[in-house]
């Protein structure tokens, strides 16, 4: 197998773009501002059907949370998969609400067959998000009718730069991505009181972190009775140390930018628990496809800096279903797959005796357009509770998924 | 191909996405820093009072632009009395062509700034002129003369036989606004004759005939009566304290004006005699001296009391109190100096507009200006009157400092370049505070 140096030239640089995608803001949920942020609740190529991977195998998606899958794919083709969400949050407590939008960039893969029976893909993932800007008006202490004003902004999120490779061994499929993990979390704290002629401080604090993250995965597909079959999934990965550096500095303003020279650099790691994702689906007939998820991540263990968090360990659970009338027939319609899903997450945050969890319901459709697939899938749902004065926030988001399949290795025949 | 160029134009839609995350949580999420005031009394605060003062018109520091002059009697601070010496030189030399014949001399000057004490009864001034100069001259700099700076209290001898003038008056400002008397008619005569003389030895030197008439009329002393009740402000302009001599030539009546007159100004001086006995105050002897805030409890006062006062050369003295090594991740966003004034102090004097702050030390020397504040009040409330000052850059600076205890001393008072001349006032009987706001912004837990 040989690819051409020109398309090594335009995989270069998609995966460059794709770098630059993930620079921006792509949560706006003040719930991200603990840990490493919002890890996805639904994502992947099946967020129609509740976001359900670790048993999910086909030649149309790159299944990129359970690498095992690889082997499904065609194995003279190229694939390039994109997946993006635009969402719309309005946010709502017990004294006032609002609304929020953010459009992201959940994953960009690649993948082709590598040699018989091996599988290749890369690419880059969203492993969290932060986003948040909060505003307090507090009063100062000691005072009567004084107030001051503090405004504090975070940003940021983890992703991986993945690289993936799978090998089929008769009913089973085995694969491993290997990911460098990277990104930072910033925070930005600016405190100024209602007092003429007083000193504003600004601080900011800025996570910086790199890690090895190694997540296998095993699929096994028995083919029953009446073409039917039946897929058994598992992927995760162990107890994870990133290395993190800290940089902390402060500020005064505005007569002058003052340093407040309490500067500090720490340096250490971060520990990503262990996490594991278990499935199974079956499928009939080519028509029918249903799925089931369960995932577990032990967040309780998760440290900063040595420093263990009170989170609590994270469940969720994916639910999801696919119709498609006809995969042969005559009209684009029949063609169709349609899906239906639910997830549920209990997260790792609590907060004032209140768990911060989140259901969802999806509803998508994927239809072909010669080598092109798309998926568009909308995902509505609710995450937190108004309850002892917490936030909730209502979202719905427009899920896209494209995926370009285009045949390279065909070799022509003479006659 | 298609593929890339498909990815390209997603991804780039995804990047240009123009995010909004403005978001509400304040009101459950727990905002980590805060601002908090803190009051701290000021025990450490004493009156004192600086032995000496510029209080001429040869200072390097101010114009005197007002000459104090009277007494005034107070049963905090006793007797001040302010006698001002001026000089006056002829503004233009005359020749006189025929047979000239002396008229009049009369005496000007123009009430300028406050009036304190008791106005109510009649007030005398005198005039007197002594018999010679002072040495003003200090040093040579650059071939250019520096003129010696007369301190409060400098003054020159003049004996009785000098009076040239007195005159009697009520001491309103409409009175006083454009006051004039006439003087000795034996010293314009006198003063007449000679400049007659003057006019033929220095036709064309002006400034000589000036050094000469200064040496022949000295420095003209305003004295008032012992018996005086009131002080107030004499403006020292040009066209203010002047004498005039009236003469007539033929059918023709003429003036000559004698007032003050640039570059032979370094004469003017104020002599100033505070008399604190009988006050709590008496024990200042010397500049080191003080008396601490509650030593110095009058029957009236709350607490304690310190004064600050012009002429008197009264001081409040306070030692700050520093934190040196606040709490990390803390640091001073504000500081305020606050002085409450006394009540009572309102029944006879105004309370004055400003209080300014001087840079001091464990000597009482009076080191360098800090700043100055305002006096603030609710129009419904003035006896909640307070002076708020701010020293946020002094006081930051100054914890910022390893050894700060020296710096730490602050002198509270009127515009020192004002103490010639006014006699305003502070009196506080409690403690002054030292209002310091922290901004605590840790953001690692």
């Amino acid at each position: 197998m040989i690819i051409d140096m020109k398309r090594l030239i335009y995989i270069f640089f998609a995966i460059i773009l794709s770098a630059n995608a993930y620079g921006q803001n792509n949560s706006g949920s003040p719930y991200s501002m603990y840990g490493i942020g919002i890890m996805p609740e639904n994502s992947g190529a099946f967020v129609g059907m509740g976001g359900v991977s670790a048993a999910m195998r086909n030649n149309t998606h790159v299944n990129y949370l359970n690498p095992a899958s690889y082997t499904a794919l065609d194995s003279n083709r190229f694939y390039a998969q994109l997946g993006a969400t635009g969402e719309r949050v309005h946010i709502l407590s017990n004294e006032e609400s609002g609304n929020y939008s953010v459009a992201q960039n959940d994953a960009v893969s690649f993948a082709l067959r590598i040699a018989p029976l091996w599988y290749f893909s890369t690419g880059f993932i969203q492993r969290s998000n932060i986003g948040y800007d909060l505003y307090f008006v507090r009063p100062i202490v000691n005072t009567e009718n004084r107030y001051f004003a503090q405004q504090i902004s975070g940003e940021g999120g983890l992703n991986d730069f993945y690289m993936g490779i799978a090998r089929k061994f008769g009913n089973f499929s085995i694969g491993l991505n290997a990911s460098v993990t990277f990104g930072s979390i910033e925070t930005v704290q600016v405190i100024e009181a209602g007092i003429s002629n007083s000193y504003a401080v600004t601080s900011q604090k800025k996570t910086s972190v790199t890690g090895f993250l190694v997540v296998p995965g095993v699929q096994y597909q028995k083919t029953l009775k009446n073409n039917s079959s039946l897929t058994l999934g598992l992927s995760g990965n162990l107890n994870t140390f990133m290395n993190a550096k800290e940089t902390y500095y402060a500020y005064t303003t505005p007569t002058q930018s003052s340093p407040l020279h309490d500067e500090t650099i720490t340096r250490g790691n971060v520990k990503f628990p262990f996490r594991i994702v278990a499935g199974a689906s079956y499928a009939w007939k080519n028509k029918w496809n249903v799925a089931a998820d369960y995932t577990y991540q032990r967040m309780s263990s998760y440290a900063e800096f040595g420093k263990k968090q009170e989170f609590n360990d994270y469940h969720k659970i994916a639910v999801g279903g696919s119709f498609t009338p006809d995969i042969n027939g005559r009209y684009q319609w029949q063609r169709n797959s349609y899906q239906m899903g639910a997830y549920y997450v209990r997260s790792h945050i609590e907060l004032y005796d209140i768990k911060v969890n989140t259901f969802g319901l999806t509803l998508g459709s994927l239809f072909s357009v010669r080598d092109l697939t798309f998926g568009i899938a909308l995902d509505g749902g609710v995450r937190g509770s108004t309850k002892n004065g917490m936030l909730q926030e209502k979202f719905a988001k427009l899920r896209l998924n494209i995926v370009f399949k285009e045949s390279w290795f065909m070799k022509r025949k003479i006659y | 191909m298609r593929i890339f160029i498909l990815l390209s134009l997603a991804l780039l839609t995804i990047f240009a996405c123009n995010n909004d995350i403005t978001s509400n949580g304040d009101d459950f999420i727990d905002n980590q820093g805060s601002v908090q005031k803190e009051i701290y009394k000021i025990y450490k605060t004493y009156t004192v009072r600086i032995d000496s003062f510029p209080a001429s018109s040869a200072n390097p520091f101010s114009a005197l632009t007002t000459l104090s002059f009277g007494i005034a009697e107070d049963k905090y601070t006793g007797k001040v009395t302010s006698t001002p010496y001026v000089q006056l030189a002829p503004s233009t030399l005359t020749k006189f062509t025929s047979y000239t014949s002396f008229d009049s001399l009369m005496f000007h000057f123009n009430y300028k700034g406050e009036i304190w004490g008791d106005t109510l009864p009649l007030q005398t001034m005198r005039l007197y002129h002594t018999n010679a100069l002072p040495d003003t001259r200090d040093y040579m700099n650059n071939s250019n003369t520096i003129y010696r700076t007369f301190y409060n209290n400098f003054s020159i001898p003049y004996d009785e036989k000098s009076l040239i003038g007195e005159t009697e008056f009520y001491p309103t400002s409409k009175e006083l606004s454009k006051y004039k008397f006439r003087i000795s008619d034996t010293l314009g005569e006198n003063l007449l004759e000679y400049m007659r003389l003057l006019a033929l030895e220095y036709s064309s030197d002006i400034d000589g005939a000036k050094r000469k008439v200064l040496d022949y009329l000295g420095d003209i002393v305003i004295v008032p009566d012992p018996g005086n009740t009131c002080l107030f402000g004499l403006s020292n302009t040009i066209d203010s304290i002047n004498m005039t001599l009236h003469y007539h030539i033929g059918g023709n009546s003429y003036q000559m004006v004698f007032n003050r007159t640039d570059g032979f100004n370094q004469y003017t001086f104020i002599n100033i005699d505070s008399d604190l006995s009988g006050s709590p105050y008496d024990i200042l002897e010397t500049q080191r001296d003080e008396i601490d805030f509650i030593d110095a409890k009058q029957s009236d006062s709350r607490i304690g009391q310190a004064i600050t006062e012009g002429m008197t050369g009264l001081m409040i003295k306070v030692k700050l109190p520093v934190k040196i090594a606040p709490e990390k991740y803390s640091t001073i966003i504000k500081a305020e100096l606050v002085f409450f004034p006394q009540d009572e102090t309102l029944k006879d004097f105004q309370k004055m507009d400003s209080l300014y702050l001087y840079k001091s030390n464990s000597q009482n020397s009076l080191i360098s200006a800090i700043t100055g504040g305002a006096l603030s009040y609710d129009p419904l409330r003035p006896n909640d009157a307070e002076y708020r000052i701010d020293i946020t850059n002094y006081y930051i600076n100054l914890c910022k400092q390893s050894s700060p205890e020296e710096d730490s001393y602050i002198m509270a008072s009127i515009n020192v370049n004002s103490l010639p001349y006014s006699f305003d006032r502070l009196v506080i009987d409690e403690y002054p505070e030292l209002h310091v706001y922290y901004t605590y912004y840790d953001m690692h837990e």
